[in-house]
């Protein structure tokens, strides 16, 4: 039985879709909320420090906060696309399995 | 000409049956349920001290800053032991790919959320020590309900991602 590839490339790219889902779009959303917020925040610290409506108590704090919640936020970006990549690959690799299954004289240890 | 084409489906099958993908943890409903209670409590706590606070009330908060903090601390404990999946090679590729985009990847030890939780038990104990010092402007509240919640924004995205 030969492998009929164009209805393999549609039903791979069918189940990358599928799988793939909202996930664009979240992703591309929590992007914007992050980058709107931490760019607010910064000139909010920065109005704060120099109407000394921040003080010494907690300025350094928050200097420092602008840093990490970058370095948090480009972590969790990386995480989030970790996860995109887990639900493509496994979306490939189950399609391609399920042709190959069918093909006849597979063993049965390998069908079942 | 069958056999070879055989033997190339069956090599495909092992490859594919070895290799199904686990890069990132399980979900967790407590979790996320729990990150939604804590959630409503830090920022209902926000809301009562929206004004500023003063030095000579601290004890009145006490309590509150104690119960926040350990609840954020319990929090990124349960996010951080289930640990991320042992994948090694298809991790690495995985990082590869994410370095060349300049997109920062994950180390066995790093669980986004759970860094994320961590820096939000971090700003209530800022907070809790320049309270009970000196007391805190509206301006300086704001400032770490804006920090507390883009922190919060992060970890709760990403452990309802996991839901797969």
């Amino acid at each position: 039985m030969a492998i009929n590839v164009v209805q393999l490339t549609k039903d791979i790219t069918n189940a990358v879709s599928e799988a793939l889902g909202q996930d664009v779009t979240t992703l591309r959303n929590f992007s914007e909320r992050q980058v709107k917020a931490i760019a607010l925040q910064t000139a909010f610290i920065e109005k704060g420090i120099e109407t000394r409506e921040i003080t010494e108590a907690t300025r350094d704090y928050f200097l420092d906060s602008l840093e990490e919640m970058t370095r948090t936020f480009v972590k969790t970006l990386g995480g989030l696309q970790l996860v995109v990549k887990e639900k493509v690959y496994n979306a490939i690799a189950k399609t391609i399995w399920n042709v190959l299954k069918n093909i006849p004289g597979m063993p049965p240890f390998l069908v079942d | 000409m069958v056999i070879i084409q055989r033997a190339v489906a069956i090599t495909m099958i092992l490859l594919l049956v070895g290799c199904t993908a686990t890069l990132a943890p399980p979900y967790d409903k407590t979790l996320v349920d729990g990150l939604k209670k804590a959630n409503t409590e830090v920022m209902t706590f926000f809301a009562s001290v929206y004004s500023g606070t003063e030095k000579a009330t601290f004890d009145v908060r006490k309590k509150a800053y104690a119960s926040l903090i350990g609840q954020f601390d319990a929090l990124a404990l349960q996010a951080r032991i289930r640990g991320l999946p042992k994948d090694g090679k298809l991790i690495k590729k995985v990082n590869e790919s994410l370095n060349k985009r300049e997109v920062a990847n994950l180390d066995d030890s790093e669980i986004p959320s759970a860094t994320a939780l961590s820096k939000i038990s971090g700003a209530l104990i800022v907070m809790r020590v320049a309270d009970q010092k000196q007391g805190l402007t509206a301006t300086e509240i704001q400032g770490f309900k804006n920090n507390v919640s883009i922190y919060l924004d992060q970890a709760l995205t990403y452990e309802s991602f996991l839901k797969r």
